[in-house]
């Protein structure tokens, strides 16, 4: 399984690549939307896990954005607030995705990560 | 009146800052929580046979290291914001205060793009002000400068002296830029710059909006 993870904060986003890896699953990262769309050019994903809150944009227009490209590509939304707000945001715009907040449990994440990846379709889809 | 719209305006203002602050401080941590779980499956790895690589493991420790210091900088930033309600009125260094409005504000200028600096004049005298509403009268500044932005993505904060007052305020960098002036003063802005007590401006051309303080009183 092929995962894009996208998050501002570098280290975070690099730790939890090498994390994946480790577990088996091929993992890439970006730290913007350009980084990630250029990545989403060049190479094809299952799952794409993002970061809410960005400079620039945000995650569910990178997502937007990333749909444009790769219509079968799942998202998994990850954010520091874990506020309502938030998680109506995502379940509004994608109710096929799903959402943590951050510190996340490693384990928790590769279940999520499979979970949306195994949903069959989208909304949009 | 203008009390009213300062405490309602006011507590909008404290419970921003308060989510963005505890957004950075989530971020830290989870920085802090990858660094801890790698270095646990790294240990992991070694008890299967893997050789394990000790200046990885001081790298990481120097890495938590580094993350504890910036949430203890956040926690501080926090802490001056916390008591900025404590007294009505307060004396306050210019450069300091500047500083703690940018810390409060650079990750929500982040976010739609910008980035925010703080210039201050050399031998600024301290300044007796209200503290909370002129934090809250230069972030009401930098949401307006942001909202009415085209091309230009840098503010700066400054501080300077202008006919024996101190002039502090926001600009766009590059100054041409400009800046919005539809709806200015706004009644936030009036009413938060009634209970400061001073002077505001705006010039547009200039890409500026500031506010006049006198040295000697607020």
């Amino acid at each position: 399984m092929r995962v894009l993870l996208v998050d501002d904060e570098e280290e975070f986003v690099v730790t939890l690549t090498e994390r994946l890896g480790l577990r088996g699953l091929d993992a890439d990262y970006a730290t913007s939307a350009e980084d990630a769309l250029a990545k989403a050019e060049k190479n094809s994903y299952d799952v794409a896990v993002l970061d809410m809150r960005m400079p620039k944009m945000g995650g569910l227009a990178i997502r937007n954005a990333l749909k444009g490209r790769q219509p079968d590509m799942k998202f998994l939304f990850l954010t520091g607030y874990g506020s309502e707000e938030d998680f109506n945001l995502v379940v509004s715009q994608d109710g096929d995705s799903a959402y943590l907040v951050k510190p996340i449990d490693i384990t928790t994440l590769i279940a999520k990560i499979k979970e949306v990846s195994d949903r069959k379709g989208g909304r949009d889809d | 009146m203008t009390r009213n719209v300062v405490e309602s305006v006011g507590l909008v203002f404290f419970g921003k800052m308060s989510a963005s602050i505890s957004h950075e401080l989530k971020n830290v941590l989870a920085i802090i929580n990858e660094n801890a779980g790698l270095t646990e499956d790294l240990i992991a790895l070694a008890g299967k046979g893997r050789t394990l690589d000790v200046s990885r493991i001081k790298s990481l420790a120097a890495k938590v290291k580094d993350q504890v210091k910036r949430g203890d900088d956040i926690v501080k930033t926090m802490n001056k914001f916390a008591h900025s309600v404590d007294r009505e009125k307060a004396s306050i260094i210019p450069i300091e205060f500047l500083d703690l409005v940018a810390a409060l504000s650079r990750r929500l200028a982040s976010t739609k793009g910008f980035e925010l600096d703080v210039f201050c004049d050399k031998g600024l005298p301290e300044v007796i002000t209200s503290p909370f509403p002129l934090e809250n009268l230069l972030w009401l500044f930098i949401e307006r400068a942001i909202s009415g932005a085209g091309g230009g993505r840098k503010l700066v904060l400054f501080a300077e002296e202008s006919g024996g007052k101190v002039r502090l305020g926001l600009r766009r960098s590059p100054s041409q830029l400009g800046i919005a002036d539809q709806g200015f003063p706004d009644e936030r802005e009036q009413c938060l710059a009634e209970a400061v007590g001073g002077e505001i401006g705006i010039d547009s051309e200039k890409g500026e909006i500031f506010f006049l303080l006198s040295k000697a009183s607020g």
